[in-house]
């Protein structure tokens, strides 16, 4: 009898082991959104193929192998550099989505992943990502997304297809630009700042009125910085920590008022950072996009400014205070 | 003691094993519908399950929307009775780490789209024939309808034999062709001295069939009068038989 329990033990416990794993085998299958054939069947090929990798390389814990894969260089690069800071699996060993069509390019979104806890916490955590596929089905890119219900909030004020159409290529590029954190992709991220980039971060300080009654208040004030000061931050911060987390909120997308201007968005988010030497701060982030050559698209402005006033994180920086694409003129 | 111990790990796996099998179950039922060209679906994982809902609540109504525009008539669609997301889409939950998937549906079949003038058309290709009925998940005429005693009685006791808009869109259609009724939805911009006022709610059963006689609302019967606050909610059409 006591034989017979520990057999039972031993092969009950051996099976919830293998469901708490990452199911290697995945097969993505596109239902909707793409009718050639060829194409959707390459389509599908390669990010079963992928996503059966990542998960085999999740549970041997082990670098990704990606040749012969038959991903673009910059996918390649980008998922080595992610997979180096964090590590992730798919959730499901059937992924069953539709495909979007964005410009001459197309992507599938909403690929379950469960990410490996990084710092205090013990949970998986729960991201979506997106793959992205060139015209001819060959994977571009592979970045988190934004949560649906951000992304389904800006794509909702799209109106017309030419704004359906520019809106998902800005969101495009800020999963992208979110995504270069995770991957500590310096080489993007100094390719998307122009070289006359304004970069100004805001920080709260205490400050005490001169009329003798002592009452203080607080204050933003802001730093200026030029591009090249930000990136040699930026880089001694990716070499210090193992990892950084960057999560974007509340998605803002607006057209800059100026009609001299067409082709410039103001991008609002909150963003929330983390790191593993334990820093986190959580702010308003905005950034100027520069869309008017689609082959070589520039952040002109970007701004921090903190989301609590105070300590105790009871006083939001007030909406009017937050910056927007009409407070920064550009020589154009 | 030791046994015990045994018993409690092996009663806690079990349940992990368990819970992993529904959750498979689950997540090839969903994959199984996401495949299916019958329903539209919607998917949203969120920190809570409310959350969660919500959002393929309002991601299932998007695609509702884009699959409405998408019909070749698509543009003339004046109203979409949806039959109410909450109660007809079924919906399916599991857990996806610490957060809520949630994943709704709805069958294409029982999405009522309602062209122009109080035509209802009930898919893209009007036939009618492969429309599953609504009546099946709709409950009884909650009203007591009588038969009224004019010339109008056949048409009239067709119209009461119907319990939900599926069954009276061919009733309404075959006495438009005859010659027999007038009607249109209504709104209260709509002024009609004399008329019939025919309410349904958002699951497409028909509620109550009013009589309006310039200011006064009564039953059919004429009997008991009625308060049009009764039906708020509803969406109505009126209808005049000649």
């Amino acid at each position: 009898m006591r034989n017979l329990l520990r057999w039972l033990t031993v092969a009950v416990c051996f099976s919830a082991i293998v469901t708490v794993n990452a199911q290697e085998g995945v097969k993505l299958e596109i239902v909707d959104g793409l009718y050639n054939d060829a194409l959707k069947t390459k389509m599908e090929r390669s990010a079963s193929r992928l996503l059966t990798e990542i998960n085999a390389a999740y549970n041997d814990n082990r670098a990704l192998n990606l040749v012969n894969m038959g991903l673009s260089d910059g996918a390649v690069s980008g998922l080595a550099a992610l997979w180096e800071n964090v590590h992730f699996y798919c959730d499901d060993s059937e992924v069953v989505q539709s495909c979007l069509t964005v410009g001459n390019t197309y992507q599938v979104r909403q690929i379950p992943l469960m990410i490996k806890p990084q710092g205090e916490s013990l949970d998986d955590e729960y991201q979506e990502a997106v793959i992205n596929f060139d015209a001819t089905g060959k994977i571009t890119r592979f970045n988190f997304t934004l949560s649906t219900n951000v992304y389904q909030n800006v794509m909702k004020k799209g109106k017309t297809v030419t704004e359906v159409s520019r809106r998902q290529q800005i969101l495009s590029y800020v999963e992208q630009f979110r995504t270069a954190y995770n991957e500590k992709d310096i080489v993007f991220l100094e390719n998307i700042f122009s070289e006359d980039a304004l970069i100004i971060t805001g920080t709260v300080t205490k400050v005490r009125k001169t009329d003798g009654v002592g009452i203080s208040y607080n204050k933003v004030t802001y730093k200026k910085q030029n591009k090249q000061q930000y990136i040699a931050n930026l880089k001694r911060s990716f070499a210090s920590n193992k990892w950084i987390n960057v999560l974007f909120e509340d998605v803002k997308v607006v057209k800059h008022p100026n009609p001299m201007m067409e082709g410039f968005y103001g991008v609002t988010v909150r963003q929330k950072y983390s790191n593993s030497r334990g820093y986190s701060d959580d702010g308003y982030l905005f950034l100027l996009w520069d869309f008017r050559d689609k082959d070589n698209v520039q952040i002109h402005v970007r701004t921090w400014q903190p989301y609590w006033m105070d300590d105790n994180k009871t006083q939001p920086i007030a909406k009017e205070d937050v910056f927007t694409p009409g407070d920064f003129v550009i020589d154009l | 003691m030791k046994k015990s111990f045994i018993l409690f790990i092996l009663g806690i796996s079990f349940a992990c094993v368990i819970n992993a099998q529904n959750n498979d179950d689950t997540k090839a039922q969903i994959n199984k519908i996401k495949r299916s060209t019958q329903y539209l679906s919607a998917e949203a994982t969120m920190a809570t399950e409310e959350e969660a809902l919500n959002l393929a609540r309002e991601l299932l109504v998007a695609e509702i929307n884009d699959w409405v525009a998408s019909k070749r008539k698509g543009a003339e669609v004046k109203q979409v009775v949806l039959q109410d997301i909450n109660s007809c889409a079924q919906q399916m939950d599991m857990k996806r780490g610490v957060k809520t998937r949630a994943f709704l549906y709805v069958k294409k079949k029982d999405i009522v789209l309602i062209y122009g003038e109080g035509q209802i058309v009930l898919n893209n290709e009007e036939s009618g024939v492969d429309l599953q009925p609504l009546s099946e998940i709709s409950t009884p005429l909650q009203n007591d309808v009588a038969v009224v005693e004019n010339a109008e009685d056949t048409s009239f006791k067709k119209i009461l034999g119907a319990k939900t808009m599926t069954d009276l869109k061919p009733i309404f259609a075959s006495l438009k062709n005859d010659g027999k009724i007038k009607y249109g939805s209504y709104n209260s911009d709509i002024v009609l001295e004399e008329c019939y006022l025919l309410f349904y709610t958002r699951e497409g059963n028909i509620k109550s069939i009013v009589r309006k006689n310039r200011d006064n609302y009564t039953d059919a019967k004429g009997k008991k009068t009625i308060n049009l606050s009764d039906f708020s909610g509803c969406g109505a059409y009126w209808f005049i038989l000649q």
